[in-house]
Order: structure tokens, then C-alpha cells, then sequence
């Protein structure tokens, strides 16, 4: 079932890989420390994220596409490895069960207020194993799918809230300093570091070499959506009212409309984002499962994925239950994760395989 | 031999997708929903007083327009009036008294009374923008008396009076441009922006009753209409005080919220003040730069400005372009008349209405950051000085190139 995928196809998985998350906490995140100098922001972030495409795609074109444990276990020991991929399936774990909160805790706020989240969990989980057992190439084939249906949605976006787009309200222009602005880009870098993912994908990609292409050309995509989401959200609600939001990117959704008789577009758009978010959702229980697949060399993993999805329900359920503890990992404690397993992990086995090459070199030149 | 298992699977697989459509917890039956199309709030015996106005499914057609079945003499929509000692708790009450849920997906417009406006409208505030269902894009506007008894008037020309009022608005910030309509929403960004004031259309009624019945709307001039008045000022978030409609006007030059409007003016004003004739501004721009002079800021208002004339009491050929520069001059007088006068007011009320915070930390951060720090934006704001420029071009001056009283003097 898991065919390869080819490099566009890779690049839209990137892109969703990032952005449905992204759009919905970003603008509150950036917006809190910089305000209307937030865009600068994202500059910033979209500049680690490529340093941080370029690591992993070196990882990628050092292995040629092998799996990304398998190849660590070889240029250093099992042992290593089996420690390394243990670690990595809890972070793996951690993260797709806080997106899939960030899932039911948007539901739950804006469309469906009483359903009981254990339900909306088990729904959202039976799909998403389903689309998963399809394998990758499924997936990435939805996911492209998916992500032509912009053409449609941004031109209405920006259709509907042209009236109310006012460009003062990004000024001043540089009002806060590099250091607040540095502090506002951590999240975005967090996110923008979730390309790391391309380390599990790898052995799907059809041109392991094009990796680094793969990762900044989705990153550029993402920065450039994200800019406009966040841009457009500032226009319209100024930098102050924008921080009492909890979904700020979806409260200029809420006002958009054309002429008077196209208005009240939300669950149109929150349709789109729920399509988006699935494969989200979809992309990282399928790294997950890739993660315990090599960590534990299984050669079938399609007999574990409800296993690994019943313990990221439970974390879902029981770990996270404050959404108030989730925004603040998602302020504070994620860049630090993310910045262990998404930049530390892959730039030790770039240098790992240099140390190993420099080993080899001397051992030639020995003999 | 596969084949047809498979499609019997997939045949006993479609009603499943059934369970798919019912909204799981979440599902609403439409005969079960009281959907409101306008709500008013004021602050009574230290309790808030929700009044809500719910489309009555039974109403038919009348003589207030639209059509459709149901009884004629049901009024088109009925109000609810509850009180609680929160803004919720005052909502769930109305489950005590009517057979629909509320539903406040479609609402149109809200009515802050003085008596609540006095009180505070933080609360208020909070809840459109929190609770799920309702809309941050409906109209707010402020009435003087109970704001409640504004929801029952029934009018003429509309059978939804929620939307009419709407309509009314639009209308209004469309063609007079005394005043723009203040969407929820924009009430909230007002009072959050570095001004932290706000203004909201007034809405009245023209006389001491209130036609709330089906029957008194059948006579062609209603003793009681309901319509747009003055501007009242939020501070804060509490009433600072009222515009008039003309210094409204002038307020609307001030902060570029022209769209189109029409201006009375002396056409001679060398001899004589009489307002007798009538330009619409068709396109009107409004900049303003913040300068710092030595110990308080000069606020530079440009206005720049053109129309056509409509209306001319005078003796004039208007093919004389000395002519048409002296009504230019009257009316760039006449706006800047209005300016001035709008700006007296708000300076006495001490609520920047302007907008001029917001254009202070935009042109000149520095400085806003040392009075944001020492919290002083008051007393800058009382010190600032206002120079106004404007500048009006007659484009056109209708059909007829001089005044009707020119060709009866010969």
C-alpha cells in the first residue's frame, strides 16, 4: 500500500505538515509579543525554518532515502538507535496527541459545543487510522487534493474582507525590539521545524536527493499563506483586538462578506480546515507509526496503528484537559522539544556521518 | 464473484453515513429555535434587562410587506424581556417563558440603553465575543430611554425589523455620512485601540408611544417611527456623553468616514448667511499628520473634496468660474465650521473619538511610548491644537447653468 510519493506531492505534505495548526494559534501567539510588527516574525522563523530543511534535507541525501534508524543503528550502534527511536516515538506520541486536542478543543469551541470530546476523539481517530492503513501515497494524494481547493478559498477570503482590509493598522512598522521579536518568533520556528517529519518520509520519496528542495519550497508556501492569514487578520482587526481571540484567523472568517447577500461563511471555512487538520492528523500517526516501526523493526506495522492511536487518545483525553496548559506549552515548552528532536536529532547525524566519513578516510589512508 | 459482495457491503455500508449528518450532540431542529433578529440591554435595580426580538413563524402577510401564509393579524415578530443577574443568566431565562430555544445566529442589530451604557458595557462586550453563536457583526446602536421598548416598534416598510434597522443604517452611513454604523466588532476595537473610545449611533422613537400592534401600522403616517439621532460617546467603557447630527457631521470629516454627503451652504456669503444652496460631496479624503510643536501636538487635517451642485437660491451664472470659486470657498467654510464645532464638543467630553492616539503612535512611536508609560494621554489630549485645511471642487453644477432666480429677475 505504501507507494513513493513524488517531490510535489512531498512539498504539499509539508505544507499541511504546518500550516492547519499554525493558522489557528499563530496570529495569538505572534501577536502577543509584537503586535503589528508580528510579520517580522515570521520572517525570522521562515529563515530558521529553511537552516532547519536544509539539516534534515542533508540528513535525507546522506541515508539516500534509507530509514532514518536504521541508518543512525549503522553509522553508530543499535543501541543508539533503539534509545534514539524510543525517544523520538514519545515525542512523536506527545505531538500527535496535543494536534489531535487542538482538534476536538476547536471543535468543541465552535461547532459542536455538547458532543462529549471522547466521542469526537474516537470519531476523529477511527478516520484518521483508516486514511493511514491507506498508506502515504493515499494520503499525499488527498493532501494535494486538498490543497488545490485554495484557489478557491483564498480569492474568496480575500474577496470578502476587502472592505474591512485597512494597511494603518500595521503601523507602526519596527515598534518593538529584536529581542521581543526573536521571543515572538519561537513558535513559528517550532512549527516551521516540524519539516523534520521528512526524516520518517523519507524512504516514500521517489528523488530522496531533491529533500532539500522539498523542505524549503513547502516552507516558503507555508511562510507565504501564513503571512497572509496573519497580515489580513492585523488589517482588519488592528494589533490590539486581535490578542482577545482565542482563533483570531477564523474571527476575520466571521465577518467576511460579499455584497449583502454572502455572509456568515464560517463552517464553509472551518469545513476546509477540518479537511485540512485531518490530514494533519494523518501525516503524524503515520510518522508515529513509522518511529515505532523502525524502533522496534517490525516489518508490518498496520497491526500496531490502533494500538498507538488508542495511547494518543488517552494522552489527548487525560494529558491534556486544560486548554489553558496546552497554550502555554504551546507558548513556552514547545520550542524547546521541538528544538531537541527537530534540530538537535537530525544536525547529531549530520555530524555523525561526517565523524563516521572522517573515521573512514583515516582508516584508507591506514591501510 | 467478489463483485457482488462488495456492493451489498457497500449498500449496507450507506445508512451508516446517516449517522454521519445528525450533528451528534449538537443537532437543532429548526421548529425548536426562537430566532432572534435583534436584542437590547439595559442595567435596571443593579440587574440586566435583556429584551429579545424573535421572528414569529406565524406571521403572515400584511400590509408591512413580503408575503407568505400564516394569520395576518399575528404580529411579525415578539419580544422577551427577562432580567438576571448576569447577561446569561438573564438569556436562559427566557427558557421560562417561551417555547424556542434562543438562537442568535441572526441577529442584526443590538440597542445599548444610557441606564446600561452608564453602567458599563465591558460585560456586554465580552459575551458577543465569547459566546459561540453570537454575532460580532450586528449593528449596535444606544438609545436614551429603556432600549427594550425600541424592539417593540413595528415598522412600516419592513416586516423584520432588525433588519430594517440595519437597512436604515446603512442607508444613512451610505448617503448622509452623519455617522458610519458601528459593528459590534468595531465597537470592541475602538475601545481596545490606543483611543479607547468609541461612538454608537442613537436610535429613537419620533413619538411618546410605541406601535407595537399589528393594526396601528395600517394608517400612512405612523405617529411613532423609529429613527436615527444623535451620537452618543463611550469612554472607556462606560457613556461620556451625546453629538448632535452636526457636530456628528464634522466628526465624520475627521476621522474620513465620508462616503457621500450633502452639505447646505451660503452661496453668497459676502451678502448674506442665508443657507440657500446644496452640493453632495461625492468623493471626499480626509489625512491627518501629528506634529509636535514644542509642548503639545498640531493636528494638520487635510480635506479634499468634490461633488456636484444641486440646489442654488441665488443670482448666479455659474458659467462665471469667479462664481463657482466663491461657493467653493463658502463651502470649504461651511466644513470647517463643522470640523471646529465637533472638535470643541469632543475635547469637552475628553473622549478621542478621532482617533488621534492611534495616529499619534502610528507617526510619532517614540512619544507615545513616554506618554503610554506615564499615562497621560488625557491631559496630551486636552493640550492638542487643531489646524484644519479644506479644500472643495465644484465638478459639476447639474442641468442648468444659472440659478432659476436669475432668469425671473430679467
Amino acid at each position: 500500500m505504501n507507494g513513493k510519493i513524488g517531490t510535489t506531492q512531498a512539498v504539499l505534505l509539508v505544507v499541511n505538515t504546518i500550516l492547519p495548526t499554525a493558522t489557528v494559534v499563530l496570529p495569538i501567539i505572534i501577536s502577543t509579543y509584537t503586535e503589528q510588527d508580528a510579520p517580522l516574525a515570521i520572517i525570522l522563523s521562515t529563515l530558521a525554518g529553511l537552516l532547519i530543511a536544509w539539516i534534515v534535507g542533508t540528513v535525507i541525501q546522506n541515508s539516500n532515502g534509507a530509514p532514518f534508524l536504521d541508518w543512525v543503528g549503522e553509522k553508530s550502534s543499535p543501541v543508539v538507535s533503539v534509545i534514539l527511536g524510543l525517544l523520538m516515538l514519545q515525542f512523536y506520541l506527545d505531538t500527535t496527541a496535543t494536534i489531535l486536542r487542538e482538534f476536538v478543543n476547536f471543535l468543541k469551541d465552535n461547532v459542536l459545543i455538547n458532543t462529549p470530546i471522547t466521542v469526537l476523539v474516537i470519531l476523529i481517530l477511527f478516520i484518521t487510522i483508516y486514511m493511514v492503513r491507506q498508506g502515504i501515497e493515499a494520503i499525499a494524494r488527498v493532501n494535494s487534493l486538498v490543497i488545490l481547493l485554495y484557489l478557491f478559498f483564498v480569492p474568496l477570503y480575500l474577496l470578502g474582507l476587502y472592505s474591512d482590509l485597512n494597511v494603518h493598522h500595521l503601523l507602526p512598522m519596527f515598534d518593538h525590539s529584536l529581542a521581543e521579536i526573536t521571543l515572538a518568533s519561537l513558535t513559528p520556528t517550532a512549527w516551521m521545524s516540524e519539516v523534520a517529519v521528512l526524516l520518517f518520509l523519507a524512504p516514500y520519496l521517489q528523488y530522496p536527493q531533491r529533500a532539500k528542495i522539498i523542505g524549503w519550497t513547502g516552507l516558503l508556501f507555508v511562510a507565504i499563506l501564513m503571512m497572509l492569514i496573519l497580515i489580513t487578520a492585523l488589517m482588519v482587526f488592528g494589533p490590539e483586538f486581535i490578542k482577545l481571540s482565542a482563533y483570531p484567523g477564523f474571527a476575520t472568517i466571521s465577518i467576511l462578506r460579499v455584497g449583502r447577500f454572502i455572509e456568515k461563511l464560517d463552517i464553509l471555512f472551518i469545513s476546509y480546515w477540518v479537511l485540512s487538520i485531518y490530514l494533519k492528523f494523518a501525516i503524524f500517526l503515520f510518522v508515529t507509526v513509522e518511529c515505532f516501526k523502525q524502533t522496534f523493526r517490525v516489518s508490518s506495522s498496520r497491526p500496531f496503528i490502533g494500538a498507538l492511536g488508542l495511547i494518543i487518545a488517552l494522552e489527548c483525553l487525560f494529558s491534556w484537559q486544560s486548554s489553558a496548559k496546552l497554550n502555554n506549552y504551546n507558548q513556552e515548552g514547545r520550542f524547546v522539544v521541538f528544538f531537541l528532536f527537530n534540530v538537535l536529532v537530525p544536525l547529531g547525524a549530520v555530524l555523525l556521518n561526517r565523524l563516521h566519513k572522517a573515521r573512514s578516510k583515516r582508516k584508507g589512508l591506514e591501510t | 464473484m467478489n463483485k457482488p459482495g462488495t456492493l451489498l457491503r457497500l449498500l449496507l455500508c450507506l445508512p451508516l453515513l446517516s449517522v454521519l449528518l445528525s450533528g451528534c450532540w449538537d443537532d437543532r431542529e429548526l421548529n425548536e429555535l426562537g430566532i432572534t433578529s435583534g436584542s437590547a440591554y439595559d442595567w435596571e435595580d443593579n440587574q440586566w434587562k435583556a429584551t429579545y426580538q424573535v421572528i414569529n413563524p406565524s406571521s403572515g402577510a400584511s400590509g408591512m410587506g413580503g408575503s407568505g401564509g400564516g394569520s395576518t393579524s399575528s404580529p411579525p415578530f415578539l419580544t422577551f424581556t427577562v432580567k438576571g443577574r448576569t447577561i446569561m443568566e438573564a438569556i436562559e431565562r427566557t427558557n421560562l417563558t417561551s417555547t424556542r430555544e434562543m438562537f442568535f445566529s441572526h441577529s442584526r442589530i443590538t440597542v445599548i440603553g444610557e441606564s446600561l451604557a452608564r453602567h458599563g458595557i465591558n460585560q456586554l462586550i465580552d459575551m458577543f465575543l465569547r459566546k459561540q453563536d453570537a454575532r460580532e457583526t450586528v449593528f449596535v446602536f444606544i438609545s436614551q430611554g429603556d432600549a427594550g421598548m425600541i424592539l417593540d416598534q413595528l415598522m412600516q416598510m419592513t416586516k423584520n425589523q432588525g433588519a430594517g434597522i440595519q437597512l436604515m443604517i446603512e442607508q444613512e452611513s451610505r448617503l448622509l455620512s452623519y455617522y458610519p454604523g458601528t459593528r459590534l466588532y468595531e465597537l470592541a476595537m475602538a475601545l481596545s485601540s490606543e483611543s479607547k473610545s468609541a461612538v454608537l449611533p442613537e436610535i429613537l422613537l419620533t413619538g411618546s408611544r410605541t406601535m407595537d400592534e399589528t393594526s396601528e401600522t395600517a394608517v400612512t403616517d405612523l405617529p411613532s417611527r423609529l429613527a436615527l439621532g444623535r451620537l452618543g460617546v463611550i469612554k472607556g467603557d462606560t457613556f461620556a456623553g451625546w453629538l448632535s447630527q452636526k457636530q456628528a457631521f464634522g466628526l465624520s470629516f475627521l476621522t474620513d468616514n465620508i462616503d457621500s454627503a450633502t452639505i447646505a451652504f451660503p452661496s453668497r456669503p459676502a451678502t448674506s448667511d442665508k443657507l440657500d444652496a446644496s452640493f453632495i460631496l461625492q468623493n471626499s479624503a480626509t489625512t491627518v499628520h501629528p506634529v509636535w510643536d514644542k509642548d503639545h501636538y498640531v493636528m494638520e487635517v487635510n480635506v479634499k473634496g468634490s461633488g456636484v451642485l444641486t440646489e442654488l437660491g441665488s443670482v448666479m451664472d455659474l458659467n462665471d468660474r469667479k462664481a463657482i470659486s466663491e461657493m467653493e470657498t463658502s463651502l470649504e467654510q461651511r466644513v470647517l465650521e463643522l470640523m471646529n464645532n465637533a472638535w470643541a464638543e469632543v475635547k469637552r467630553l475628553g473622549a478621542d473619538v478621532t482617533g488621534f492616539a492611534v495616529r499619534v503612535h502610528r507617526s510619532d512611536p517614540k512619544r507615545w511610548k513616554q506618554i503610554e508609560k506615564e499615562k497621560s494621554w488625557d491631559s496630551v489630549f486636552q493640550e492638542i491644537e487643531l489646524r484644519p485645511q479644506v479644500s472643495i471642487e465644484i465638478e459639476r453644477t447639474g442641468l442648468s447653468n444659472k440659478s432659476f432666480k436669475s432668469v425671473q429677475q430679467k
